[in-house]
């Protein structure tokens, strides 16, 4: 089930890209001549949203500065919420934790994990046009990720979560506390809009560096900016 | 709404969702479950003999199958575990882990629990359940009764030691007895236990049969099971085999089988000559077997004679003499009458011993088929000597 929802949220990445294309396309042609001649704005900020996954599908929302270093270059930094980036490997650990309690206690037991963060990284934006309207980029950035691990037993139905070592069980940071991990990630996109304000539209991985092995977040981000 | 607004709430809505805070904090690097508690179990009663005790732990769950995993095991006087008195770690081994303890006094309860360690993580302790070591048991040292050094025994010997003294709340007494080939016990040839016997001794009968003519050693240990105590054991004695017979396989010709009858007379001494025909057996029934009436007239008998040949590889047995109440002698037993008088008419008509052969002896109670006279069906033991004639076993 998650494979199709990674599957559906890339598919549905795919048809928004075109849907972007046609946009720009449209307000390109569609724009008068003496909007094209606007002078060269060196700043820009923005806001974005979207959706992530890993295994599973959750939100994302931030905001990004950037500043145009050439005519294909910006660099920029980027701050994002990433609603949950809990990889396989982690759920696993929970649900190891579940099978002891059910186990130990003889009741049934489950255990699931979340792990928001927020992300801070700078990034360099590649244009694959100088100019023009729709301009598609490449994108690569590195940061940091902040990361809260959020837990949650059951036995019989209710929360042991605050209660674990009662049961036997001490958690350790693969499965609780705030942790600050590299990141690193890339991918590409599409930014339209010649005047003040842009859309952009972007599919990106960013690889969390957790200890023993990576979570790698699939983003699909659409975002607003102005130029200034 | 204004682009700004929007930007504005979502913001806000990432802050409020950023500041989520983990509900528990880490314990360490990798998450761990306490190990669950094998043995002792809760309640067990270690016997002090059992010392030095080993704790034993299923191991815990550890979610990081990578990192270096041991256990903490803590032995206490109390519940609470306000005094600890032995605080022991072990690495973990597959599926269970173990620790050995050093020796905890006797006759006292005690409480024990257990924790994983994985990597920096240190889990929760078990809940700590109760065990106690029973009290000192002490056992002197058996002494051997018989056979004692130089002397001599049947191929199946029985072996006699003196009941020990003991000290302490001791369970059911048993004693261990080994035969061996040399002094070091190194190999041994037989051996059994059993219960303490009655009136100040116990011993052991071998249902091994040994080897004939051969120096054996023996020795004896008490022990006490429920405890598990022993005692030292007895100070080594050598005895030699005689010759002896397994009644199951001899032919009994036209007698009796006496294979099965009891053994509850002992022969004392056997004295005979084949040159003028006596036969002297003395044995503790003598006189004690009931006597019953005989064919002749006015006669009672209690017993019979047996004599045992050896004739091509098979031992015959024959009822050769009644003997009367109390009699121990019997005449007309020279070496060419012994085998028409043990056999009538069987395979030892014809067999003559010569001087050094190994013939064997028996008393029963009245055991020939004609006449048909029978009272209790009991037997002494079997006695082999070599033949003598004229004063001499050597040809």
């Amino acid at each position: 089930m998650l494979a199709n929802l990674t599957f559906g949220l890339e598919t549905a990445l795919s048809k928004t890209l075109l849907a972007a294309v046609i946009v720009a396309a449209g307000l390109t042609y569609a724009r008068p001549a003496a909007a094209q001649t606007t002078p060269v704005q060196r700043w820009s900020l923005g806001v974005e949203g979207g959706a992530e996954a890993v295994e599973h599908v959750g939100g994302l929302g931030g905001a990004q500065l950037g500043i145009r270093l050439g005519s294909r270059f910006d660099l920029f930094g980027e701050a994002v919420y990433l609603q949950d980036i809990v990889s396989r490997r982690q759920i696993g650990a929970a649900d190891t934790i579940a099978a002891y309690l059910a186990e130990s206690q003889g009741q049934p037991a489950s255990g699931d994990l979340r792990i928001p963060a927020w992300t801070g990284s700078v990034g360099l934006r590649f244009f694959l046009k100088s100019h023009g309207a729709v301009r598609f980029y490449l994108t690569g950035q590195a940061g940091a990720a902040r990361a809260t691990f959020i837990p949650s037993f059951t036995l019989a139905g209710g929360d042991v979560t605050k209660t674990l070592p009662a049961y036997g069980v001490a958690a350790g940071s693969d499965l609780a506390g705030e942790t600050t991990k590299p990141v690193a990630g890339g991918g590409l996109g599409v930014m339209v809009g010649q005047g003040a304000w842009y859309f952009d539209t972007s599919i990106r991985v960013l690889s969390v560096q957790f200890d023993g092995q990576a979570s790698h977040v699939k983003t699909v981000a659409f975002g607003l900016g102005r130029r200034f | 709404m204004s682009v700004r607004v929007w930007g504005l709430c979502l913001m806000l809505a990432a802050g409020a969702a950023a500041c989520e805070k983990s509900p528990i904090s880490p314990a360490g690097s990798t998450s761990v479950t306490t190990p669950s508690l094998v043995s002792p179990a809760n309640g067990a009663l270690v016997p002090n003999g059992a010392q030095p005790l080993t704790l034993t732990v299923r191991n815990g769950v550890v979610t990081d199958a990578g990192v270096p995993v041991s256990y903490t095991f803590e032995v206490a006087t109390d519940s609470a575990f306000t005094v600890i008195v032995q605080t022991k770690d072990a690495p973990q081994t597959p599926g269970q882990s173990s620790v050995q303890l050093d020796p905890l006094t006797p006759g006292h309860d005690y409480y024990w629990r257990a924790r994983t360690k994985g990597d920096d993580t240190t889990g929760v302790f078990s809940a700590p359940i109760k065990f106690t070591i029973g009290a000192a048991v002490t056992l002197s040292t058996p002494s051997a009764v018989s056979p004692l050094s130089g002397g001599t025994a049947e191929q199946k010997p029985v072996l006699t030691v003196t009941n020990v003294t003991r000290t302490g709340p001791t369970g059911t007494i048993a004693y261990r007895f080994e035969i061996a080939t040399s002094t070091a016990f190194s190999s041994i040839v037989a051996s059994g236990t059993v219960a303490e016997g009655s009136g100040g001794s116990t011993s052991f009968t071998s249902s091994t049969s040994l080897a004939a003519d051969t120096t054996f050693y023996w020795r004896a240990q008490a022990v006490d099971a429920t405890n598990d105590a022993t005692s030292d054991y007895s100070a080594p004695q050598s005895f030699s085999t005689i010759l002896s017979l397994d009644l199951a396989t001899v032919n009994y010709q036209r007698f009796v089988d006496v294979s099965s009858w009891p053994i509850t007379d002992r022969i004392l001494s056997v004295d005979q000559d084949g040159g003028d025909g006596h036969i002297c057996i003395d044995h503790e029934k003598s006189g004690v077997w009931p006597a019953v009436a005989f064919v002749d007239p006015g006669a009672e008998i209690e017993a019979n004679q047996w004599y045992f040949a050896r004739i091509s590889g098979q031992w015959y047995a024959g009822a050769g003499e009644w003997v009367r109440p109390g009699q121990i002698c019997k005449t007309g037993q020279t070496s060419g009458e012994i085998g028409k008088d043990g056999t009538w008419g069987g395979p030892m008509d014809t067999w003559v011993p010569k001087p050094g052969e190994l013939v064997g002896y028996m008393m029963t109670t009245p055991a020939r088929n004609w006449p048909d006279i029978r009272t209790l069906d009991e037997r002494s033991n079997i006695v082999v000597l070599p033949w003598k004639v004229n004063g001499r076993t050597t040809p």
